[in-house]
């Protein structure tokens, strides 16, 4: 059970990343019609820093194994 | 002393590997692929750059407003300069810790001094490297570092002259300067494959590559740092302007920071020797394996009847110290009798790991000090220690 506990917590977290990479997307999409070219690139850099931060906690939650 | 720092500084490493497994999983270490950080921020060095190429002209009327133009009009120039510029300090610290991790935990003693000497001149070719890229800006810094560069080199005793005029491409700074600090800037770039060639060839299995989390993590901090903190450049430089500071970047400019106190060639003479001492650093080590109290297991040895040719021990060996030749004669044994290739360990290259013996199914090699008979002895003097006394 506590494993199973880890690992909702774990998907939870992931799942609070992807809203947040979907503001990402949003603000890249702002930026780039806005010409607000350095807020593009940063949500670039922010949404594949969460991309990574999913990848570790996929991992914990076991969805994937050793690469 | 020297040993017993080294010693803290080796428990202190693994110890942080210990804290860093706590948290992410133990193939997401960052501390095992320091080495392929640094190769994956050459890469994106080697990309930006070829895109701020495009747009760079190495003149002295061009090159500060050239790059002023990729900074200001072209879409996302200043990322890509940013990403170019954090990626260099991002691979100096790469680095380093590759360097202070294998320096602590005893990896470039004997048969390892090859990876520690190509890894001393990948680390100042690299400096070089970095420090030509502030030159090509061609603002008030790049004015004053090259200013300090030629005191520096002028002082160099017989070839000082040749020197500062192979770097200012002529007796002064003139149309010929910009063109050779941008040579001076790609020609050592492009070295560097040459210099990882050299310091990959000895490994079976060099990590060259960081996992896929790593390099998400390494382009995602760029491209943050490009935006948040955008690279700028500062005045433009002025004929016969003596500016008098620069914003430091410590990573590539500090030997520079020295000439605040030392004369240019001190500072530099200060830089060869450290350089120097780094070199040797292989072979200070005067005391045999068995008085630092590591093992003394003695090179690998191939039991030839037992050898099949099955080149596993020649694919497991991390450190090239194994080939496979044309089998003289068949083995004795039974699953050796019809072999075409033997083992042979090259002992100069064999640092006693024992992962060969581990990769073999058939015995057919063998630590010479480390034989059944001598795991049985000292299983028998440890089973002796630890048994109780009577009386």
């Amino acid at each position: 059970m506590k494993g199973q506990d880890g690992t909702s917590g774990y998907l939870a977290l992931a799942g609070f990343l992807v809203v947040l990479a979907l503001v990402c997307v949003a603000l890249m999409l702002y930026g780039e019609w806005f010409d607000r070219r350095l807020v593009a690139s940063g949500a670039l850099g922010v949404l594949l820093v969460l991309y990574a931060a999913m990848v570790v906690l996929f991992r914990k939650a076991g969805w994937t194994a050793e690469e | 002393m020297y040993r017993r720092l080294l010693s803290t500084l080796q428990s202190a490493t693994l110890r942080l590997d210990v804290w860093i497994q706590r948290v992410l999983p133990q193939d997401f270490n960052p501390l095992y692929y320091t080495g392929g950080l640094a190769n994956l921020f050459l890469t994106i060095l080697v990309v930006s750059g070829i895109l701020i190429f495009l747009y760079y002209e190495p003149s002295l009327e061009g090159a500060y407003a050239s790059v002023e133009f990729l900074t200001r009009d072209v879409p996302y120039g200043v990322v890509f300069r940013g990403i170019h510029r954090y990626a260099a300090d991002a691979y100096m610290v790469a680095i380093l810790l590759h360097l202070f991790r294998n320096w602590f935990t005893d990896r470039y003693r004997e048969a390892r001094d090859s990876q520690w000497l190509s890894g001393m001149f990948l680390l100042v070719v690299s400096g070089f490297t970095g420090f030509t890229g502030y030159l090509l800006v061609w603002d008030e810094r790049a004015q004053l570092l090259a200013s300090l560069t030629v005191q520096a080199l002028r002082s160099v005793p017989l070839v000082g002259g040749w020197l500062a005029r192979v770097f200012l491409g002529g007796p002064g700074v003139s149309d010929t300067t910009l063109p050779r600090f941008l040579f001076l800037h790609v020609g050592p770039a492009m070295t560097l494959y040459v210099l990882l060639w050299w310091h990959y060839v000895r490994l079976r299995h060099p990590k060259i590559w960081p996992p896929a989390v790593w390099v998400l993590f390494s382009l995602g901090l760029l491209f943050i740092l490009a935006s948040a903190l955008p690279a700028a450049s500062g005045r433009p430089a002025q004929p016969g302007a003596s500016p008098e500071g620069f914003p430091v970047d410590w990573f590539f400019l500090w030997p520079y920071v020295l000439a605040r106190w030392l004369a240019p060639g001190w500072a530099l003479a200060l830089v060869a020797a450290l350089v120097a001492y780094g070199m040797v650093i292989p072979y200070t080590v005067r005391e045999t394996p068995e008085q630092r109290g590591l093992r003394a297991l003695g090179q690998a040895v191939v039991v030839e009847e037992n050898c099949t040719g099955c080149e596993l021990c020649y694919y497991d060996c991390p450190y090239n110290a194994i080939y496979m030749v044309p089998s003289p004669y068949p083995g004795k044994s039974r699953a050796a009798a019809n072999r075409k290739l033997l083992a042979v360990v090259v002992d100069s290259r064999c640092v006693e790991c024992g992962i060969c013996i581990g990769a073999c199914p058939f015995e057919a090699l063998e630590l010479p000090r480390m034989l059944d008979k001598d795991v049985q002895q000292r299983i028998q003097r440890g089973a002796g220690a630890a048994a109780p006394a009577t009386s």
